[in-house]
């Protein structure tokens, strides 16, 4: 019997708005943007796609599948799209669906504090359990996030399972679809096939593929002929009707999957929380971040130019004097500038070397991320009465 | 395959950066394409990969000047005539497969060697008279300019903007024109690691004209000023706005800010460059500008208008509408002020200019030649 994991990942940040070096408003986030870019998503992808997957769960009672939502997410739903957030409750409630808990602002956190780290989680406990009564047993850290020391306060923090990248340096020779641990706690490991999962991901529509047009019935073929406890299927929700565009054939390629997999018997859809119940094979040993993030798979698409560290230091820096003011639109819009996708946006790795297809960003550089994302925090500092950034040669 | 190159200046005789562009050009085109170049004779100048042939006309004036009164415009009409006319005497006694001419001074000399010899003419569009004129053109310039598109075999436009003027406004045909930008040799400026200088010093360069945007420079400088007052403006290169700029820095209050250098010779202009916190070129419209690509090459943070040929080809640099003082205002704050910025964008915009090679030009020149020929 090998268990089939459909997971999906979904998340919207709050964009910026643009600043100049001398900008005086407060409205940091911007309202027009990221309602009009959350209700593209919602009518191209969020809407539809949840909408199949209830006909499918209806058509299929044995398929299931598996949730994580940003904080950010769920807020803009509820503010510019209610029936976005009405789909996915008529999701659940069929019963064939789970939810994982991650830190609400999509953030950086755990590079913060501990305490900031669990702050967000918990708020993002409360959220779930509000919009949904669902009481989380796997959790997510932001963009799959995960090292021995993290693996071991998620336990600690009562969680049954982590999510991780089944990324070959941290596994070997040892296959992804098996349940592991990592070193220093028994958390179970559930790792990510990024080859099955990126052939829906990145290469279903790609023509020069030599498996293109990726059907159904050859994909479940793969699927069966795969050994293992489980192959996790991790993807970005937006692949379907976004990244994936619905000319490609995605959503008739979803509608005929649970059928195909239907046809060999020793294949059975889980959700995400029944993986943890099955017994580890092995240790894995993750001493250092591993992330899901491009081919490097660590944390550099975040962190690790001089933009990126210092912004994120500057931004770090200003958390315990906003947590004493204990203002909470303050430290909301503290931690809306965790989100990881600002630091993207900074990322110069494939910019610089001009292979900007590879690049996806509001801004036309990570220059003027960079540039905007300093001048907010700025103006955020002096209204705290802090001295701004700034070159000592004035 | 032999080419006949038609030029109007040539190092060490340069006034913009047509020049620049034959020289480089022709040092780095492949060894299998022989060139001759002609230009008009200003004194001795040579070079080892190529003859020169100096041209006896009576020409006294650069390529970029704006015209005006009917005096002036006489002798113009009567030089480029006379060049043309000896380029022609001289292609007659010259073999070439192919003839190539630069911009409307040198393309009535391309259309004599082209017929004298049924040779097929190529035509380099590095700017137009629409442009240089900001939509008030002269009508006779614009006449050569459309003879010449006209009669060109091929056109080489150097950047999508020019095509796509010259389709507009001139009514050439799509189809015989390509797209080959400018390069850099960006060993010349480049002078290794930079790190942020002290100075606070923003560097702009090129003529004096109303099409290079100085005026909103200036309008950006007060902002400018307003937050960072220890900002140095520093103006090189003259031309026939530089009263009325001064006047400008005047009325606005920061004319102890303001440096206008006027002409500035290569050498100096490469330490300025190595010496500057920013670079800016806030052009109404800038064909190409090749001076951005040298101010990265020496790794110097640089700021583009939109409305630039070298936009459609770098990455690593702002880009800003030139009519947009405040944030032009802001960049140049940004990166006074944001050290991180600094290093990266002039970390990355080095690398960037290194990856801009002649040697690429060239190859796509030659092989659009013999796309012509064929």
């Amino acid at each position: 019997m090998t268990k089939i994991c459909l997971y999906f990942q979904v998340h919207q940040p709050f964009r910026l708005s643009s600043f100049n070096y001398f900008s005086r408003g407060s409205e940091y986030f911007n309202e027009a943007k990221n309602k009009a870019i959350f209700n593209k998503v919602a009518d191209k992808c969020y809407i539809p796609t949840t909408r199949k997957l209830i006909e499918l769960v209806r058509a299929h009672p044995e398929f299931k599948v598996s949730f994580s939502f940003s904080g950010l997410l769920m807020e803009q739903a509820l503010k510019y799209r209610p029936e976005v957030i009405e789909v996915y409750r008529e999701l659940y409630n069929t019963g064939n669906m789970d939810i994982l808990n991650e830190t609400y602002y999509h953030s950086l956190a755990y590079l913060i504090s501990d305490e900031e780290f669990k702050e967000q989680v918990r708020i993002h406990r409360n959220l779930i359990k509000d919009i949904f009564g669902h009481r989380a047993l796997i959790f997510r850290n932001t963009e799959a996030m995960l090292s021995n020391d993290m693996a071991q306060k998620v336990e600690n923090m009562g969680y049954k399972g982590i999510v991780g990248e089944g990324w070959d340096k941290i596994l070997g020779w040892r296959s992804p679809n098996y349940i592991y641990q990592p070193n220093g706690s028994d958390i179970k490991l559930l790792l990510r096939n990024y080859r099955l999962s990126d052939d829906i991901g990145f290469r279903f529509s790609t023509p020069d593929w030599r498996e293109y047009p990726l059907t159904a019935d050859k994909y479940a073929l793969w699927l069966a002929s795969t050994q293992g406890q489980t192959i996790n299927l991790f993807l970005d929700y937006e692949t379907f009707g976004e990244h994936q565009w619905k000319e490609t054939g995605i959503f008739d390629f979803l509608e005929y999957l649970p059928k195909e997999v239907a046809k060999y018997p020793h294949l059975k859809w889980a959700k995400i929380s029944e993986l943890v119940d099955m017994e580890s094979k092995d240790r894995v040993d993750v001493p250092q971040i591993l992330s899901w993030a491009d081919i490097d798979r660590d944390l550099s698409a975040w962190l690790g130019n001089k933009m990126q560290d210092c912004a994120f230091r500057n931004m770090k820096e200003l958390g315990p004097l906003i947590l004493k003011s204990e203002d909470k639109e303050l430290i909301d819009i503290w931690r809306k500038l965790q989100t990881s996708d600002h630091f993207y946006y900074m990322c110069t790795k494939w910019f610089a070397d001009g292979d900007i297809h590879k690049y996806f960003n509001t801004y036309m550089n990570p220059y003027e991320a960079y540039s905007n994302y300093m001048n907010i925090l700025n103006n955020l500092k002096e209204k705290l009465g802090l001295n701004p950034v700034k070159s000592k040669a004035v | 395959m032999r080419v006949l190159m038609v030029g109007w200046e040539f190092p060490p005789y340069v006034s913009g950066g047509l020049g620049t562009h034959t020289y480089e050009l022709t040092r780095k085109m492949p060894h299998d394409v022989n060139i001759t170049f002609f230009m008009p004779d200003r004194g001795e100048v040579s070079v080892p990969w190529m003859d020169i042939k100096r041209i006896k006309t009576s020409i006294g004036f650069g390529p970029y000047m704006t015209f005006g009164g009917s005096v002036l415009k006489e002798s113009i009409i009567k030089s480029v005539e006379d060049y043309a006319k000896e380029v022609g005497k001289t292609a007659k006694q010259t073999d070439f497969d192919i003839v190539h001419c630069h911009d409307w001074l040198t393309v009535m000399g391309g259309i004599c060697a082209k017929r004298e010899n049924g040779k097929p003419l190529v035509f380099t569009v590095h700017s137009t008279e629409y442009d240089r004129s900001i939509g008030n053109p002269c009508p006779w310039v614009m006449d050569i300019e459309r003879y010449g598109i006209n009669e060109a075999d091929g056109i080489i436009a150097v950047s999508k903007r020019i095509k796509e003027q010259i389709i507009e406004k001139y009514g050439a045909d799509p189809g015989k024109i390509r797209v080959v930008y400018n390069a850099i040799d960006s060993s010349s400026f480049d002078c290794g690691l930079k790190f942020k200088p002290t100075e606070d010093l923003i560097l702009s360069l090129g003529r004096l004209t109303l099409h290079k945007g100085i005026d909103h420079l200036l309008r950006a400088a007060k902002i400018v000023i307003e937050h960072h007052p220890s900002a140095k403006f520093v103006i090189a290169g003259k031309g026939d706005k530089f009263k009325d700029l001064v006047e400008m820095s005047i009325d606005l209050g920061i004319e102890k800010n303001v440096f206008f250098l006027g002409y500035v010779p290569q050498e100096d202009i490469t330490k300025l460059y190595a010496r500057a916190d920013v670079f800016l070129m806030p052009s109404v419209f800038e064909p190409f500008g090749i001076t951005a690509l040298e101010a990265m090459a020496a790794g110097t943070p640089t700021i583009i208008s939109k409305t630039s040929g070298v936009c459609e080809v770098t990455n690593n640099v702002f880009k800003i509408d030139f009519w947009d003082t405040e944030k032009m205002a802001s960049r140049i704050l940004e990166i006074l002020n944001y050290k991180e910025l600094f290093e990266e964008m002039s970390n990355n915009c080095r690398s960037e200019a290194k990856r801009i090679t002649w040697d690429d030009i060239a190859m796509q020149t030659k092989d659009f030649y013999e796309s012509v020929l064929r």
